[in-house]
C-alpha cells in the first residue's frame, strides 16, 4: 500500500473514529442506564446535522453557536422519544423485544420527518457552509480545518463525559441506576429525573456528533442511519458496559474500515463494495467469540496498574 | 398521635393471601419488634410500607398523612429510610459514594453543573463531611474509601443504616438487621440502633428472628403469623404468651 493512501487513511480512521465514540457512548449509556439499546439514537445524529446546517444557511457560521443548537436538537429529540414512547411503554412492563423494535419505529419517524422537511425545504445533500483549508502539509500528511474540529472537540467531549460520569454526584446516581435500579429507588434518587438528564446527555452528543459529521460529509436524511451499524459494533466491542471499551471500539471499527479495507483492496484486490460488511462481521465475531468484549481486559490492565 | 398507622393492611400475590387486614400503630421514638415465623408476612408488610409493594387494601398514614400510593423513592423523601435482610449496596462504589447517595438536592445532580466541578465543588465537600459524620456514627469512617464489595458482612449492614441515616429519616425498617451476622456483633448493631433512637429521636420497625438480642431493646413487639397479627404487647408479655410460644418455638 502506498505510504501516501496509509497516511491518508489513519488520517480519516482518528476523524471517523473519533464521531463513532462519540456516537457509541450514547448507545452504552442508553444501554447501561435506561437497560435499552436504541437504534433511534442514529435519528438525533441526523437531526443533529440539520440542526446545525439550518443554522449555518441561516448565515450564522461561528461553530460554536452550531455546536450548541445541534446538542439542543439532539438532546430534545431524544427526550421527546423517552417521554413520548419509551417511559409510557416501560410503565407497561413490556418485554426488551418490543423496547428495541419500539426504538426502530421512533427513529423511522423522526427520519421521514427530517425527510419531509427536507424535500419541503430542498435540504439534500448540502454541506455546513465552513470553508475548507488545510492547516497542515506535512509531506504525505494533509491535514485540514475539518480534521482540526472534529478530532479535538469530540475527544474533549469524551473526556468530559467520562469524568462527568466517573466524579459527579450526578454521575454517581446514573451508575446507581446502571447497577440496580430497584435499589435507587428505595433509596429516595428521583430515578425519572436522573433518567431525563441522562436521555439530554446521550442526545445532546449524538447532535453535536451528527453537526460535526455534517462539517465533512453532505447532510442527508439517511446519514446517521447509515452509521449506526458501525457505532453498535463499537458499542458491543465495549461489551456494551464499558467506556473505555467503547472508546476503543471505535476506533478499531473506524480503522478496520479505512485502514484494513484499503490495506486489502490494495494487496488482495478485495473490492471497496464490501466495506459496509465490516462493522457486521466485527459484530458477529464479537458475540460468538467474545461477548463481553474489551470490557474485562481493560478491568484487567487497571488492576495491574493499581 | 402515633408516627406511623396502618389501617386494615392486605395483600393479595394471585390466590394467595400473604398479609391479610393488619392494623398496627408505631409511636414516635420507640423501638418496635415484628416477629413470626418464616413465612408470615413480616417482610411483605415492611414492602408495603415502603412503597415497594402495591396494596390490594388498606391504607399506610406516616405522620398524619396518607401515602398509601406513594413510590419508592416519594416515600423516602417523606422521611421513611429502610434496610434489607441482604444487604442491599452498590458494591462497586466506595462507602462514602454509598452514603452519598440519597443526599437529596444536589447541586452537581444537575446536568448543567454536572460538567463543571468548581459550581458543585463545595456543596459536595459539604456533603462528604455531613456523609463521614454518619459513617462515624457506624464506626465506619475510617473505611470511607473501601469499595462496599470488601466490607464484612457486619459493616455492610452498618453502611446500609447509615445511608439511610443520610436521607435524615424520621422511621427506620430494618428488615433482619442482624441476619448473618457474628453474635457479637449483632449486639453492637442493636446498641447503635438504641443509641440512635437516643440521640436522635428516629423510631424504628425492625423485623428481627434473633428474639433473645430483640428482646433486650424493643420497646413493644408485634408477632405475626400467616399473614395475621397473632399477638401484640411488652416484650414480657410476648414472651411468656402460650400462643406465641405455640407458632414460634412449636411448644
Amino acid at each position: 500500500m502506498p505510504p501516501a493512501l496509509l497516511t491518508t487513511s489513519l488520517v480519516n480512521t482518528i476523524q471517523i473514529g473519533s464521531l463513532y465514540a462519540l456516537m457509541a457512548l450514547g448507545i452504552t449509556l442508553t444501554f447501561s442506564v435506561m437497560k435499552l439499546p436504541n437504534f433511534a439514537h442514529a435519528e438525533y445524529v441526523t437531526a443533529g446535522a440539520y440542526a446545525a446546517l439550518i443554522v449555518s444557511l441561516s448565515g450564522v457560521l461561528n461553530p460554536l453557536v452550531i455546536m450548541i443548537a445541534a446538542f439542543a436538537v439532539g438532546a430534545l429529540s431524544a427526550l421527546i422519544s423517552h417521554l413520548a414512547v419509551f417511559k409510557p411503554l416501560e410503565g407497561r412492563d413490556v418485554s426488551f423485544y418490543t423496547l428495541i423494535l419500539s426504538s426502530f419505529a421512533i427513529g423511522l419517524i423522526i427520519r421521514y420527518i427530517l425527510f419531509t422537511m427536507a424535500d419541503y425545504f430542498n435540504l439534500f445533500d448540502l454541506r455546513i457552509a465552513i470553508p475548507l483549508r488545510i492547516v497542515l502539509r506535512d509531506g504525505n500528511l494533509i491535514l485540514s480545518n475539518l480534521f482540526a474540529w472534529v478530532v479535538p472537540t469530540s475527544v474533549i467531549l469524551v473526556i468530559i463525559l467520562t469524568l462527568l460520569l466517573n466524579r459527579s454526584p450526578l454521575g454517581r446516581e446514573m451508575r446507581a441506576l446502571a447497577n440496580n435500579i430497584s435499589l435507587a429507588r428505595v433509596i429516595g434518587i428521583r430515578v425519572e429525573r436522573v433518567k431525563n438528564y441522562a436521555w439530554l446527555l446521550v442526545g445532546g452528543l449524538a447532535g453535536v456528533a451528527g453537526a460535526l459529521w455534517g462539517l465533512q460529509t453532505a447532510v442527508h436524511p439517511l446519514m446517521g442511519w447509515g452509521a449506526i451499524i458501525s457505532v453498535f459494533a463499537a458499542a458491543i466491542l465495549g461489551g456494551l458496559s464499558s467506556f473505555s471499551g467503547t472508546v476503543l471500539g471505535a476506533y478499531v471499527v473506524a480503522f478496520s474500515e479505512n485502514t484494513v479495507m484499503l490495506f486489502l483492496n490494495a494487496n488482495y484486490g478485495l473490492d471497496l463494495a464490501f466495506k459496509p460488511a465490516i462493522p457486521f462481521i466485527i459484530i458477529i465475531a464479537v458475540l460468538l467469540l467474545r461477548p463481553q468484549g474489551f470490557t474485562n481486559l481493560i478491568k484487567r490492565a487497571e488492576e495491574l496498574q493499581r | 398521635m402515633p408516627l406511623l398507622e396502618l389501617e386494615n393492611l392486605q395483600k393479595d400475590y394471585g390466590g394467595l393471601r400473604a398479609v391479610d387486614d393488619v392494623s398496627l400503630a408505631v409511636a414516635e421514638g420507640a423501638i418496635i419488634g415484628l416477629i413470626g415465623p418464616n413465612g408470615s408476612g413480616k417482610s411483605t408488610l415492611i414492602n408495603l410500607i415502603a412503597g415497594s409493594a402495591e396494596l390490594s387494601a388498606g391504607r399506610v398514614i406516616f405522620a398524619g398523612e396518607d401515602i398509601s400510593a406513594l413510590a419508592p423513592d416519594a416515600v423516602f423523601q417523606k422521611g421513611i429510610a429502610r434496610g434489607y435482610q441482604e444487604p442491599s449496596l452498590y458494591f462497586k462504589m466506595t462507602a462514602l459514594d454509598n452514603v452519598l447517595l440519597p443526599v437529596k438536592g444536589q447541586r452537581g445532580e444537575h446536568p448543567w453543573y454536572a460538567p463543571w466541578r468548581r459550581y458543585w465543588q463545595r456543596d459536595e465537600i459539604k456533603h462528604a463531611e455531613a456523609a463521614a459524620a454518619v459513617l462515624d456514627q457506624v464506626q465506619l469512617r475510617q473505611r470511607f474509601d473501601t469499595l462496599a464489595s470488601d466490607l464484612s458482612g457486619g459493616q455492610m449492614k452498618l453502611l446500609e443504616i447509615a445511608r439511610c441515616l443520610m436521607g435524615k429519616p424520621r422511621l427506620l425498617l430494618l428488615d433482619e438487621p442482624t441476619a448473618g451476622v457474628a453474635p457479637k456483633l449483632a449486639y453492637d448493631i442493636f446498641r447503635q440502633i438504641a443509641r440512635l433512637r437516643d440521640d436522635y429521636g428516629i423510631t424504628f420497625l425492625i423485623v428481627e428472628h434473633r428474639l433473645e438480642i430483640l428482646f433486650d431493646f424493643a420497646d413493644y413487639v408485634y408477632v405475626m403469623h400467616l399473614g395475621n397479627l397473632l399477638a401484640e404487647g411488652g416484650v414480657d408479655e410476648i414472651a411468656s404468651d402460650a400462643t406465641v410460644r405455640e407458632v414460634y418455638f412449636g411448644d
